[in-house]
């Protein structure tokens, strides 16, 4: 599945979006932006909720743009579940089924696996004010999933729901997300979505799109100036490392990017995949190998220099592994530090920060 | 919790004053069931209650109101239905239109519709039907009075209702009509029970257009009438008793579909 969307625009009066191009494969891009950039319109375009005044929308190949709602096969996550309060749990999860539908054996085995994948069994008696937020973003998750959707929109699914219990769903989202192999976009304000969920990024501004990439582009890229504070903040959490794991013991982890052996704290198999954030101010530079209780010791050539103001980002690179340190200014004074130099970038295990483990 | 209970509790000079009004009212309007029970002669009421044309008017008044209900509802929750989800130009007319019935006296409105259903009135000499002094005089007059009753209830029970349940219905593959049966109707429920139910008493209360339009056949209210006119309370008692049962059912009908769930009333 491929969904394109092709000089997409609409006139709100005050406000425009578009024109948009965006092509999303089968992997989940997260749509980032400010409040009234567009983010929710524009998911509300390929729903069908709303209609564009010029451009196209593409669903594999076949155009969808004058559709209406029901016949796009677009599995819509609102911000709010919605789930219908006079239904029990099964029944909202059956509630886009034909009778006929809900008859079918493989029908049947299709539902009990989204209702086990998503662990949701010993709720489907339960009223729906009996669940918890994050319970029922998952019931109208699987109430979209029974369905077979060709593409899968998700508008801040977890805003609601209460810090703790997001950070599990999040993590459960990640694998059955995976699995769909559909375009999914996913909007949201959260950075740990972006990092635990995100395929690619696309950044939206007044209603158009400002950057795009996929995520490994988008954070390890040079500072741009662009006039969001947000949109920077998540370009400078700076330095997504991923590699694979060697050891782990004690709580400790070992892993190689390329050839550099790198620590981090948690628990991961061998042999598993791991994307961790390094933030650009938890690196130090040092032009002397020093004994330290850090555990992340690396030489490394010192590739480019950007000022802002009074803090200099470093960029480094030794092999497959590029780094980005940030410095004040009279740090790098003090330093004496150039372009072409090689010096050690040193930070502690527990800096490297996992966001997700990919079992393969 | 302790909000409430301090509030009982407080003894305030406005909370006198209040007290002393709702009791006022209350008083007020249970006082004439007292004066009834100094009225009813037990064996006096049994022969009353044996009355052919007793049975006949609650029978006629129970028919009637249903068969007038159930034709404002066809209507009606459409109506109620357009009103509470779509934005056009002639809304607020519509709107008016709907409350005429309620703020015009029944008497206004039956001699109105005596206008143009009348024997001598255009509809009357076009078409072979007896429209007055018929059942059917009795539920024009009935559906005329008592639409508003049914339409602003389940209208303010529609809007009520997130628009988003409908939206998300759509996206999960559901047609137009079949959201409206599938989530709108089952979400305003109660609204609908309501308005079903307050149509329906006021059906069977219905007077002052139903005696312009159908003095006869006799419904329980005309009844209620003619009786007191010729013999005062003491003749009309019996009627009186059964409306009143008939208002109990509905009353109790209606609490039970209150304690479901607190629903907002008016516009």
């Amino acid at each position: 599945m491929v969904l394109e969307l092709v000089n997409i625009t609409k006139n709100f009066g005050n406000f425009v979006l578009g024109p948009l191009n965006l092509t999303v494969n089968n992997d989940v891009m997260v749509i980032l932006g400010p409040t009234g950039s567009g983010k929710t319109s524009l998911i509300n375009l390929i729903a069908g909720i709303l209609k564009p005044d010029n451009g196209n929308i593409i669903l594999n190949g076949i155009e969808i743009t004058k559709q209406p709602i029901e016949k796009r096969k677009v599995g819509y996550v609102f911000q709010d579940p919605s789930l219908f309060p006079h239904l029990n749990v099964y029944n909202n999860i059956l509630f886009g089924l034909r009778r006929k539908e809900r008859e079918f054996k493989e029908k049947i085995i299709h539902i009990k696996k989204i209702i086990d994948d998503l662990d949701i069994a010993h709720l489907l008696d339960r009223r729906i004010d009996d669940l918890s937020g994050g319970e029922k973003q998952k019931v109208s998750l699987a109430r979209i999933l029974v369905l077979n959707p060709n593409v899968i929109l998700m508008d801040e699914p977890l805003a609601h729901i209460d810090f703790l219990a997001r950070d599990k769903l999040r993590i459960e989202l990640r694998s059955i997300l995976r699995k769909l192999q559909i375009p999914i976009i996913y909007v949201t304000h959260f950075e740990e979505d972006i990092y635990a969920l995100a395929d690619s990024i696309a950044f939206l501004d007044r209603g158009k799109v400002e950057e795009s990439g996929t995520l490994k582009e988008i954070l390890n890229s040079y500072t741009r100036p662009t006039s969001s504070l947000f949109f920077n903040k998540i370009i400078s959490a700076g330095n997504y490392l991923t590699g694979e794991v060697t050891k782990c013991q004690n709580d400790l982890t070992e892993f190689k990017v390329g050839s550099i052996i790198l620590y981090t704290i948690g628990k991961f198999l061998p042999k598993s995949k791991i994307g961790v954030i390094v933030k650009r101010e938890d690196i130090i530079l040092s032009k002397e190998k020093i004994r330290t209780s850090a555990r992340n010791i690396v030489f490394i050539k010192i590739v480019d220099m950007v000022k802002i103001d009074n803090i200099i980002d470093v960029y480094l690179k030794s092999g497959n592994l590029n780094l980005i340190s940030r410095i004040t200014r009279s740090a790098a004074e003090d330093l004496k530090i150039e372009i072409g130099d090689n010096i050690y970038a040193v930070f502690k295990a527990s800096i490297p920060h996992p966001i997700r483990e990919e079992k393969e | 919790m302790v909000n409430s209970t301090l509030r009982k509790l407080d003894i305030s000079g406005f909370n006198i004053v209040l007290s002393v009004l709702v009791l006022i009212l209350v008083l007020y309007i249970i006082y004439p069931f007292f004066g009834l029970l100094f009225v009813i002669e037990p064996t006096n009421l049994v022969e009353s209650l044996k009355r052919t044309e007793i049975l006949d008017s609650v029978i006629l008044s129970l028919t009637t109101a249903t068969i007038s209900t159930t034709l404002i509802s066809i209507f009606g929750i459409p109506l109620a239905f357009v009103i509470a989800r779509f934005q056009f130009k002639a809304k607020f007319l519509i709107r008016m239109i709907v409350i005429l019935p309620l703020v015009l006296p029944p008497l206004a409105s039956g001699t109105m519709l005596l206008g143009v259903f009348g024997p001598y009135s255009f509809l009357g000499k076009m078409i072979p039907v007896e429209f007055t002094q018929s059942f059917l005089g009795i539920i024009i007059a009935q559906t005329y009075v008592a639409s508003p009753f049914l339409i602003l209830p389940i209208q303010a029970a529609f809007e009520s209702i997130p628009e988003r349940y409908e939206t998300v219905a759509r996206t999960l593959g559901k047609k137009k009509w079949q959201v409206f049966f599938s989530v709108s109707l089952p979400l305003a429920k109660i609204g609908i029970l309501i308005g079903l139910l307050m149509a329906w008493i006021r059906s069977i209360g219905e007077l002052g257009a139903t005696i312009m339009m159908a003095y006869n056949p006799h419904t329980i209210s005309i009844q209620i009438f003619e009786d007191s006119a010729i013999g005062g309370i003491r003749n009309s008692v019996a009627g009186i008793i059964l409306v009143i049962i008939i208002a109990l059912v509905a009353l109790t009908i209606f609490v039970l579909i209150r304690r479901q769930r607190v629903l907002k009333f008016g516009w």
